[in-house]
């Protein structure tokens, strides 16, 4: 209590210190959490990608000449055969599901009225149990229309809006590139923050589309996407994707030709941060230095900062440090009572800290995120509340806390605790 | 006067020692950012080789034949394919919103494909080649990007040259790193990916094609023609006439014709500044973090030198006075505070010095794609951008402290 009351004192007697510090503290609260969070967003498992954080990608390939004199190379997404070849029975995969690596634009439309341009993902019918999405009306196609290419299509709410200007629509038809085809779903919108799940429209990934290639043999528009089985590591499941590049290289060597392998299958923290190519390997190691960096410049700035601060408060309490220690307080206890006391105040800095961040986030979410579907018709999504606040987005704020304490008020708080008593009170005088 | 100052801030070092490394630690952190964000968007800044403005896209499509809307062909063959795309190719020439309509593949950029072919000298046995990105184009592609020579051809000639079957490459790191300049190729016959087979006179040099704005011209753009009537691709691109996107895309969406000819239809019209902001929507949101992480930290970390300098101009209350006292004018006394912050300021940013520059010199780091002269100027940025944080965190305490009275600032000590 005395505590409290010591506190509410300095900072009455100190209102500039008190703003600046709190300030300093809830700025850099602010600021850490912020870029944590959205770095968070990025790869929390949220519906319907709640799998997110556990899926595997595979995806691109790099056709390179191994021939000394020819430095040839062609690089980009994948083929669906490519895929199977590379990712299709390993083990330790639980679920696995194809489709297209990037949306295509279609034009969409009902007959005799005008068409709108839509993003739409072929995928087969192992997509609808990777993910979770919320049905509101009918059911997604199945391997059988897969299988036979059936004119089937599953879309999203808004894309129900805007074609019929209602959400039941199921069993309707609508034209995709001339082609006419059935909703036989009609599922809840989903933040364009989800990138796999964020499209417009589903259709069959039918034997047509698997086989449509690009440059060569290997190369095409397809990725893949694996739940790995309980206590499988990723690594076992590498191991087993390299060996398959080795054994198609194998094959290639007489062409002087080899597929680049980059560490494939990728999982959701690459995906989001490895900020790599079709021809390159990403860094993830790299870019966790690079992001953990940013997090000790983000709070060892302000710490230094505000220890300075705490440096000068303690001065002026040299002589109260003198007293205390003239009646028999130990260095330890003084140590402890000044982190404390500080500890409250970034406490106070931290939650106003954290909730301008949540603030910041859910209002200029465009700063950190690109909120627009591929084809703008969902846009300026804030992310969901689920997608900032987690528990260990709280328990970090408070670890942020208690580390920016400890480091800005440590170092004045040891060297407070050292006062010779005499030399103190006669100072004070 | 400066002697005085330097005997001053040596009695109190071990304040100012406190002080020193906080601002070492606070010009290294910025000095850091501000490079890297540098290096992030340098290229966002530089020349592009082409002109995104007023350019669209459009994907080239043959109607499925399970559609009801397939018309059975006169010929199986492929020759009604391009046939039908050449009527398509005129109807768009003929739009009065259009300037010019290309067909291509892999010839947009800001998508990440790379399609790595290699040239090599024909009849030279050297081992040394040129690698570039192929982008295939139709000869019309020079006026729908705007392709920049190196060597002064205007349009004309580069078009005239694409439609000669001769190629055009471009400049890059890579050669240039190796002191090669190609514009030496300009005008030679080259073996494409040591088929020699494929034999290609290099027409002349251009401005890369790079893949989006923040990529370095790493490897080169090698421009191959492709022809209207015999190639199969799947990509169209056109520029519309200056400002007149709007219209062209209202009139491309009302005119069925313009659309589609038998099975062959035109789709997935976008501009490329829109292919351009998704492709490169990523690196657009870590630039604008960038901005955002150092436009808060320079406020906390002005903050933090408010209140440091704040309780230092409160315990040197008596000593202005004094100084007042003695006759020292209100610019005096602020420009000694001042000069002391430099002092300081300076030292810090000599401990910054010797942390950073092996650092951004090493191996690693290899000064971030820069030459060691930009590392130089960033940490004079930096030194300015914490030279005025001092200022502006001196001047209010100071102010306060020389408004107090000498006989009131003395009596209280």
């Amino acid at each position: 209590m005395n505590y409290i009351r010591q506190i509410i004192y300095e900072m009455r007697h100190q209102k500039m210190m008190t703003w600046v510090s709190i300030g300093g503290t809830a700025l850099s609260i602010f600021l850490v959490m912020a870029v944590f969070m959205s770095d968070e967003a990025k790869t929390i498992g949220f519906a319907p990608e709640t799998n997110r954080d556990k899926i595997l990608t595979g995806h691109y390939i790099e056709l390179r000449s191994t021939d000394p004199d020819n430095h040839r190379s062609s690089s980009g997404g994948a083929s669906y055969e490519t895929c199977r070849k590379l990712y299709f029975g390993l083990k330790g995969v639980e679920r696995m599901s194809f489709m297209t690596d990037w949306p295509e634009t279609f034009n969409v439309g009902i007959p005799g009225k005008k068409t709108v341009p839509m993003s739409a993902r072929f995928t087969d019918e192992e997509f609808w149990k990777l993910y979770d999405f919320t049905f509101l009306y009918g059911k997604p196609y199945d391997g059988a229309a897969c299988d036979s290419g059936e004119k089937k299509v599953v879309i999203s709410r808004s894309v129900a809006r805007e074609l019929f200007q209602e959400d039941d629509v199921v069993g309707r038809e609508i034209q995709l590139q001339h082609v006419p085809y059935v909703v036989c779903g009609v599922v809840e919108d989903v933040s364009p923050l989800l990138a796999t799940t964020g499209t417009d429209l589903f259709i069959p990934f039918g034997p047509d589309k698997k086989k449509a290639g690009g440059y060569n043999e290997y190369m095409g528009n397809v990725r893949v996407q694996m739940v790995l089985k309980p206590g499988v590591e990723e690594e076992s499941v590498k191991k087993q994707v390299e060996a398959r590049y080795a054994r198609i290289n194998g094959t290639l060597k007489e062409k002087k030709e080899e597929l680049g392998y980059h560490g494939q299958p990728y999982n959701a923290e690459i995906m989001a941060f490895g900020d790599y190519g079709s021809n390159t390997t990403p860094d993830l190691e790299g870019r966790k230095r690079n992001r953990y960096m940013v997090y000790v410049v983000l709070i060892l700035l302000p710490a230094i900062n505000l220890s300075s601060m705490t440096r000068s408060r303690l001065r002026h309490r040299v002589s109260e440090i003198g007293v205390r220690r003239a009646f028999g307080a130990r260095k330890s206890s003084i140590i402890m009572q000044m982190l404390g006391e500080n500890f409250i105040i970034t406490l106070a800095g931290g939650v106003i800290g954290l909730l301008l961040s949540f603030l910041f986030m859910m209002m200029l979410y465009n700063v950190f995120f690109y909120a627009k579907s591929a084809s703008g018709l969902v846009s300026d999504v804030a992310p969901a509340l689920g997608m900032l606040f987690t528990w260990k987005s709280f328990l970090l704020a408070l670890v942020f806390c208690f580390v920016l304490n400890l480091f800005s008020a440590f170092v004045p708080s040891w060297r407070a605790s050292r006062t010779v008593p005499a030399q103190a009170i006669a100072k004070s005088r | 006067m400066k002697r005085n100052l330097l005997k001053q801030i040596r009695n109190e070092w071990k304040d100012n020692i406190w002080l020193v490394i906080e601002l070492a630690v606070v010009a290294a952190s910025i000095w850091m950012l501000v490079f890297v964000l540098y290096a992030r968007v340098k290229y966002n800044y530089s020349p592009r080789g082409f002109d995104p403005d007023d350019v669209y896209y459009l994907s080239v499509r043959r109607i499925d034949n399970k559609s009801p809307e397939y018309v059975a062909p006169a010929d199986s063959s492929d020759v009604d394919y391009y046939a039908d795309r050449k009527d398509l190719l005129r109807r768009l020439r003929e739009n009065p919103y259009v300037e010019a309509v290309a067909i291509h593949s892999n010839g947009l950029p800001y998508n990440y494909n790379f399609s790595g072919w290699t040239l090599s000298p024909f009849g030279r046995e050297d081992s040394i080649y040129y690698m570039g990105n192929a982008r295939r184009v139709s000869p019309d592609m020079v006026d729908v990007l705007r392709y920049e020579s190196l060597t002064g051809l205007n349009r004309r000639q580069l078009k005239a040259a694409l439609e000669r079957g001769e190629i055009f490459i471009s400049d890059n790191m890579i050669d240039e790193d190796a002191g090669r300049d190609p514009v030496d190729y300009k005008g030679q016959q080259m073996i494409m990916n040591a088929d020699s087979t494929k034999i290609f006179k290099v027409a002349d040099v251009i401005r890369c094609v790079r893949r989006s704005d923040y990529e370095p011209p790493y490897r080169g753009t090698i421009i191959i023609p492709l022809d209207e009537d015999k190639r199969w691709t799947s990509e169209m691109a056109l520029r519309v006439k200056p400002g007149k996107g709007r219209e062209f895309v209202e009139s491309f969406r009302a005119d069925k014709d313009l659309q589609r000819q038998r099975n062959v239809y035109l789709t997935d019209l976008k501009s490329l500044a829109d292919i351009r902001e998704a492709c490169q929507r990523g690196t657009d949101v870590q630039v604008r973090m960038y901005f955002v992480v150092i436009a808060f930290l320079l406020v906390t970390i002005f903050l933090g030198l408010l209140g440091t300098f704040w309780f230092r101009m409160q315990q040197r209350i008596s000593e202005i006075a004094i100084r007042k006292v003695s006759g020292a004018t209100r610019s005096q006394v602020f420009r000694r505070i001042i000069g002391e912050g430099m002092v300081l300021l300076i030292c810090g940013m000599l401990i910054a010095s010797a942390c950073i520059w092996p650092l951004v010199s090493s191996d690693e780091f290899g000064y971030m794609g820069e030459k060691w002269y930009m590392a130089l100027l960033m940490e004079c940025f930096t030194m300015v951008l914490v030279a005025a944080g001092i200022v502006v965190s001196l001047w209010y305490p100071a102010r306060k402290a020389m408004d107090i009275e000498p006989a009131i600032a003395i009596k209280a000590e």
